[in-house]
């Protein structure tokens, strides 16, 4: 026996360090960045998916009985039909809406809305506004309906409820007062009056220049909010970071005297509060400084797409212009004819495509894990293979290996030489009886019986999907050596990965 | 009051805090490094899954606690509008404060209004299943001490409560517990020394209140 041992070991250690990666040779490889990172990624179990799932699109935990089904489904292996099942399920649900409207809100930096247990009363009339407004609406119907995530953009649907009491928004009615006079009816108004004008539903022609989905909404309007100065720089920088992913920051220029500072954060190179015009400041600091020009070049021509819409919706198209440098440092320059045109635009755009994959990524996946290169192309691939559909994006991403994934990362290396060294305990004692090296890959010399043998360690040691460690049948309760639960762990993610790999 | 001496509320205040802030860094968005949190909305709902009876209370209290207020949503990992990004870049000691007396008072709102329906089955079987329940006179645990509970049956009761709130056995490993599970009922158990003179009934909302306050509850 400690033969046998000094055997196993002197093996483990030929093969941490000389072992060539055989078992690679073969395997597809996945990707460049994933290969020159050498990182494997450490898999979630079956339950432990159906957990993350359903916090991530429902936000409440699975029942016992969901819980229950899934373990049956192991042990008939149809787990994987089963948790698809459940995907689907999932984003059926009204919390799964509720959750990208609050993803949404976020993004757009606005407040978040209501609970979707709340009841829609006339208490708390600002969170009502909140709740039916025609931009959240929006949100809701693009998840609910599973629509092309363009629609957020270039949407011509809207639907226009009553305010209830107060409000800070002017409200949808007066919003599109200008642009759907033919379709609003006239709004009614009980005693006390408060509107009580039924939902209304509104629609544009797919051409129409003035509107553009959420940018043309109230909520957009009240939360980017315009001036005379401003010049809807404002809303085209929310355009700008929200669907380009460019998050341009205002600039303070550098002041070019010896002024004091806290009147330069002020008022640059104004020393006095009151001599100096606002409209010379902007035109002689702010519009030529070469810092600021790095963003108006960008802001000021689509600015002037909004031009005749300033707290209310225009009823005239204003022409602008699509303007920045695309990643290979070329200048995009559209000449746009109105909002409409310009959200049209945009969705063309590269930039677009990439930035909208990266909001669902941080959704979904998380910030921290990278995506770059072949990946980040394969997830575009994947993101216009289902038409941008909401839904059917997401159903993608939560089946990614990096869904799938406990967040723990392992080096490739150490974790095939660790699984190497508890395998090689195996071969100690199993050599003797005549059975394969099981640290020799090829396990028997041959790739056709080597997945024969793989499946026999996995099964005997209890680390098979359907399988606990308890019920492993090897090594034998008499052997000297047992397993801690550490080393099943590491070789039960082992087997995962190969299998991946494969 | 589950909790009220001051050792105890030195557990949840202090000793917590730094449970969360110390050994990880994770971003308050609780979705974005490594270790993914429950987020904005989530505590809510699952508040509302576990303790459905608590969303009929008349005490405000526990009404904030099931809704997303505007007080409390940069702790819990909101974005600011004004900035674009959350305040808190990790979990902060408020947010535990906050998130440990809502637990408390949860438990102790749901456990009141099931002892108001007889000790109604149907409702504690959000943390014990039928099997565990079945034979059981569950009026008797107020009337039980803790310690007249064999440990068998102790530890029964804890990895009923853990299966039902954290998961199966594999979620638990998923979310970081490298050891047996066995080892995780156990210290479970002994950090439920001090509820040895109590009733059963009071030391079981203890020990939801003490799974609910352990980091894998709230990891995804």
């Amino acid at each position: 026996m400690k033969l046998n041992l000094w055997l196993g070991l002197v093996l483990a250690v030929f093969f941490t360090t000389g072992c060539p990666p055989a078992q690679h040779e073969d395997s597809p490889k996945r990707n460049d960045d994933f290969q020159k990172a050498k990182t494997v990624i450490i898999p979630l179990s079956s339950y432990g998916y159906l957990r993350k799932l359903s916090l991530h699109l429902r936000g409440t935990l699975p029942s016992q009985n969901e819980y229950k089904v899934l373990a049956e489904a192991l042990s008939e292996n149809a787990q994987g039909f089963y948790l698809k099942q459940k995907v689907k399920e999932y984003l059926a649900t009204p919390n799964h809406v509720f959750k990208m409207e609050d993803r949404l809100s976020e993004l757009f930096s606005l407040l978040p809305e209501t609970d979707p247990w709340e009841t829609d009363s006339n208490d708390n009339p600002f969170r009502s506004s909140f709740k039916n407004n025609s931009l959240n609406i929006l949100f809701r119907d693009l998840v609910k309906k599973n629509k092309s995530w363009d629609e957020l953009l270039t949407g011509k649907q809207y639907s226009i409820h009553p305010l209830k009491g107060f409000s800070l928004s002017i409200g949808d009615r007066l919003f599109y007062a200008h642009v759907a006079a033919d379709q609003l009816v006239e709004p009614t108004y009980d005693e006390r009056g408060i509107e009580t004008t039924p939902p209304q539903h509104i629609e544009f022609n797919k051409q129409d220049l003035r509107v553009a989905g959420a940018v043309t909404t109230g909520r957009f309007f009240d939360r980017y909010v315009t001036t005379a100065l401003n010049k809807n720089r404002k809303r085209a920088a929310a355009i700008f970071k929200i669907f380009l992913c460019d998050d341009m920051r205002a600039s303070l220029p550098e002041p070019t005297e010896n002024l004091d500072p806290i009147y330069d954060l002020i008022f640059p190179e104004t020393e006095s509060q009151s001599g100096e015009p606002l409209p010379k400041l902007t035109e002689d600091v702010h519009g030529s400084h070469p810092d600021c020009k790095k963003c108006h070049y960008k802001l000021d021509p689509m600015g002037r797409n909004f031009e005749f819409s300033s707290a209310i919706l225009s009823r005239f198209p204003s022409s602008g212009a699509l303007t920045y440098q695309d990643k290979n440092g070329s200048m995009v320059d559209i000449s746009t004819k109105g909002l409409g045109d310009l959200a049209f635009s945009i969705t063309q755009q590269e930039e677009y495509a990439e930035c909208q994959v990266r909001h669902f990524w941080n959704w979904f996946i998380g910030s921290d894990v990278p995506l770059q290169g072949d990946r980040l192309r394969e997830v575009i691939t994947q993101f216009e293979k289902v038409e941008r559909k909401t839904n059917d994006f997401i159903s993608y991403l939560v089946s990614t290996d990096e869904f799938w994934s406990t967040g723990e990362t392992m080096e490739e290396d150490n974790l095939r030489q660790r699984s190497l060294t508890i395998i090689s305990k195996c071969t100690g004692c199993h050599k003797n009886e005549g059975l394969p090296d099981f640290t020799l890959w090829p396990i028997g010399g041959e790739w056709s019986s080597h997945q024969q043998w793989l499946n026999k360690i996995e099964k005997s040691l209890g680390l098979a999907p359907n399988q606990e460690f308890s019920q492993r049948t090897m090594p034998p309760k008499n052997s000297l050596w047992q397993p801690t639960i550490q080393e099943l762990d590491h070789l039960k993610k082992w087997f995962h990965f190969l299998k991946e790999k494969k | 009051m589950i909790i009220q001496t001051p050792k105890k509320l030195l557990i949840i205040c202090v000793l917590l805090p730094l449970a969360f802030v110390l050994p990880q860094v994770a971003e308050a968005r609780f979705d974005s490094h490594q270790k993914r949190y429950m987020s904005n909305k989530d505590y809510a709902s699952v508040f509302r899954q576990l303790f459905p009876l608590s969303t009929g209370s008349n005490d405000y209290k526990v009404k904030d606690c099931l809704k997303t207020d505007t007080t409390i949503q940069s702790l819990i990992g909101y974005s600011s509008p004004a900035f674009g990004e959350p305040i808190y870049s990790t979990p902060s000691p408020l947010f535990v404060r906050w998130y440990g007396n809502c637990v408390q008072r949860l438990i102790q709102e749901e456990f009141g209004k099931i002892k108001e329906r007889g000790y109604s089955k149907k409702h504690l079987q959000n943390y014990f299943s039928h099997s565990f329940l079945q034979g059981l006179r569950v009026e008797q645990w107020e009337l039980q001490k803790w310690y007249s509970w064999t440990k068998t049956k102790q530890l029964q009761a804890i990895t009923e409560i853990v299966t039902h709130l954290i998961g199966p056995w594999p979620v638990l490993r998923d979310l970081g517990w490298k050891q047996e599970e066995s080892d995780y009922i156990e210290k479970l158990l002994e950090s439920m020394s001090t509820e040895s003179s109590s009733s059963a009934w009071k030391a079981l909302q203890s020990a939801l209140l003490k799974v609910m306050m352990r980091e894998e509850f709230i990891l995804y």
